[in-house]
């Protein structure tokens, strides 16, 4: 079984790696076109274009799981040392150049806002969220199953429910902009709209998170974040024993 | 009390009661309450976003954390307890004493007792189980009792949450902290030397005294900490949040160049464990914001304070009753939930009857930190359990007595206003 798969993902990985071959072949040769021939190939952006679709779905299933979850954390990361570095800048150029920046506080408010719902979406796991579960792991197995289902629903309902007023507020903001904070690359102030898209990403992520967590429930009993926290442990044990 | 009030709270206890995260479950129930009362239903989401989007004092929270995180993956913690085993160690029940001490010396620097627990509290607790000098359950209860100092002492995230819902001072909560931390970690030391002697505990080989200036010195950039960042905040040269990014800087600065114990992958999985704590306690902050949108929609605290001025009860009657509930709810919810969510309903009482803010909070956070220990939820405990296996039943046994004395001084602190506003009085409040 495991030899299956083990060769699937080698031809996979194959396939994938001549796409991205292919890519930049086809990349060489239309800077070649332009350059040298002074006359572009029309055909080459359709062709990398393709090509590049098609490595997205072939590479795609593959990685996507590790990306998402290695790559929030990434991003979490990167904002939370950002929300830092920027504090800092502020002391410092408040203190020790004697000339405030002005945008280092609304930045990291930004920061500060986008590293909440961008976390909350794709970075904390069931059992990081604060909870009040005396109660609930006192119950019964069948009761919890329960309990746990009508969780995800109504946290789905009540969202989905929230989803297009929010929206409508969201939209509206883009008539009010940052005071201080400029677009880097137009210089333009940017409108609040842009910031708070996160908590739409959020509440739909959100939805998509506890769907996906009634069906594991309704497969894997009540406890499935207990396994997983097992699971970690036993990881994290056999490192500790190797190293 | 309005219908789409009585939805609210229905809502808000059962979901919360079924174990629906808490900021999720606080959405929930608002938008119940937005929905039946016709309100707009996107005031939810606007008021979380403007209401973090706009408070600057919240920036505190991700940099603690972060800091506490550094401080415990770089090694400063075991240059700290090298430093306190050679001032204390010698006594009796000796290793009780570093504990407490390392504790107080360590909340000068992190502002979370989960934090104090899982760091120091994890290597002390090896120690004093070594050759079964101590018991199990002792070592880790006097270890979970002393870890309820850190966020009394300054930097402390609950104190920070508290300013953020009653409008006080974070400079002055800060130093109203300092000397109920230290009372805490005095009856907490009187306790553990009257069980070492009752039990005949061991004391620690006296460090040669010829040693002590190079343990000091090891140490010494660790103990800088708190006076940087008390100097920082009253000196006037960072405000009480900038002063949670030097606190992170200043550890990162000693635990990677100093001490040398932190590599760039440590570093990483402690950006990524910050974040994730500093997103989860955020859902719970921008929860708590709509929560008191409502709250003052529907007039509680107007309605609180003048039940309680009709009938006529005496400040030092609400306060206590305020700590009992407040320690009896600790056994249940944790102290994010009690300060943000159950506090604000009182502030405004407490301020009709004359009590001091400041020292009102102050309590609130003492007693939440007490209910940390509490049994049977006490996220201590649990911490304790998780990262050393030792099991709960023999904690709890052991953490009665040190339960008791903290107690006890709290008791003291809220008949004594003077006592807990002497500091911040002393560098100017007026209250």
């Amino acid at each position: 079984m495991t030899d299956t798969v083990k060769a699937l993902a080698r031809g996979a990985a194959m396939i994938a790696a001549s796409l991205l071959a292919a890519v930049f072949l086809t990349y060489l040769m239309q800077q070649y076109s332009i350059r040298i021939l002074d006359e572009r190939f029309k055909w080459s952006n359709e062709i990398v274009g393709i090509i590049f679709v098609c490595l997205l779905f072939f590479w795609g299933p593959l990685l996507i799981r590790k990306w998402l979850s290695h790559g929030a954390e990434f991003i979490a990361a990167g904002l939370l040392a950002a929300v830092f570095v920027v504090f800092l800048l502020q002391i410092f150029s408040r203190y020790v150049m004697k000339m405030p920046f002005g945008w280092t506080l609304e930045l990291c408010l930004i920061l500060w806002v986008w590293l909440v719902f961008f976390g909350c979406a794709f970075v904390v796991r069931q059992r990081d969220q604060v909870t009040f579960d005396v109660l609930y792991f006192a119950l019964p197995k069948p009761v919890r199953m329960v309990f746990g289902i009508l969780t995800c629903v109504c946290i789905v309902a009540a969202f989905v429910w929230a989803l297009v007023p929010t929206w409508d507020y969201v939209d509206w903001m883009k008539m009010r902009k940052t005071a201080t904070v400029r677009n880097p690359l137009d210089g333009a102030k940017i409108p609040l709209r842009t910031i708070f898209m996160v908590f739409m990403i959020f509440m739909i992520a959100v939805i998509a998170r506890f769907i996906q967590r009634t069906i594991e429930i309704v497969r894997a009993g009540p406890d499935v974040d207990l396994v997983e926290l097992e699971t970690a442990e036993m990881i994290a044990e056999e490192e500790a024993r190797q190293s | 009390m309005s219908l789409e009030l009585i939805l609210f709270l229905i809502a808000l206890f059962g979901l919360a009661a079924i174990g629906t995260p808490i900021g999720y479950t606080i959405l929930i129930a608002s938008l119940v309450y937005l929905g039946t009362a016709g309100l707009d239903l996107a005031l939810a989401g606007e008021k979380i976003l403007q209401g973090l989007f706009n408070s600057f004092i919240l920036l505190s929270v991700p940099l603690f954390i972060v800091a506490a995180n550094i401080m415990n993956a770089g090694s400063i913690s075991d240059r700290l307890l090298n430093f306190c085993i050679a001032m204390v160690g010698r006594f009796r029940g000796g290793l009780g004493h570093v504990n407490v001490l390392a504790s107080l010396i360590f909340s000068g620097m992190s502002g979370s007792a989960v934090a104090d627990a899982a760091g120091i509290g994890k290597i002390i607790i090896g120690m004093m189980t070594k050759e079964g000098r101590f018991s199990r359950g002792y070592a880790a209860a006097i270890t979970a009792a002393s870890a309820t100092i850190g966020p009394i002492i300054p930097p402390s995230i609950p104190m920070v949450l508290y300013a953020l819902v009653s409008n006080t001072s974070i400079g002055a909560l800060f130093l109203a902290g300092i000397v109920p931390g230290l009372i805490m970690g005095g009856v907490l030391m009187v306790m553990n030397a009257i069980i070492a002697t009752r039990r005949g505990f061991t004391m620690e080989d006296p460090v040669p005294l010829r040693k002590l200036p190079k343990t000091t010195a090891q140490a010494f950039p660790a103990l800088l900490m708190p006076v940087i960042l008390l100097y920082g905040i009253y000196g006037g040269v960072t405000t009480p949040t900038e002063a949670a990014a030097v606190a992170a800087f200043y550890a990162l600065v000693l635990a990677g160049v100093f001490y040398r114990a932190l590599s760039l992958k440590k570093l990483y999985s402690v950006l990524v464990e910050s974040a994730r704590s500093s997103a989860a306690v955020g859902v719970v902050i921008g929860g708590a914001l709509i929560l008191n949108y409502i709250v003052l929609t529907e007039n509680i605290p107007a309605i609180m304070s003048g039940f309680l001025t009709d009938l006529d009860v005496h400040p030092l009657v609400f306060l206590f009753g305020i700590n009992v509930l407040v320690l009896l709810l600790g056994c249940v919810l944790d102290a994010t939930t009690i300060i943000l969510v159950i506090v604000p309903l009182f502030i405004p009482a407490a301020r009709a009857l004359g009590i001091d803010l400041v020292h009102f909070g102050v309590l609130v956070v003492v007693n939440s930190m007490i209910g940390l220990i509490t049994p049977p939820y006490g996220i201590l405990l649990f911490v304790i359990n998780a990262v050393t296996g030792i099991p709960l039943r023999e904690i709890i046994v052991e953490i009665w007595g040190f339960l008791a004395v903290l107690v006890l001084a709290l008791i003291i602190m809220i008949l004594s206003p003077g006592l807990v506003l002497w500091l911040p009085r002393l560098f100017g409040y007026a209250g």
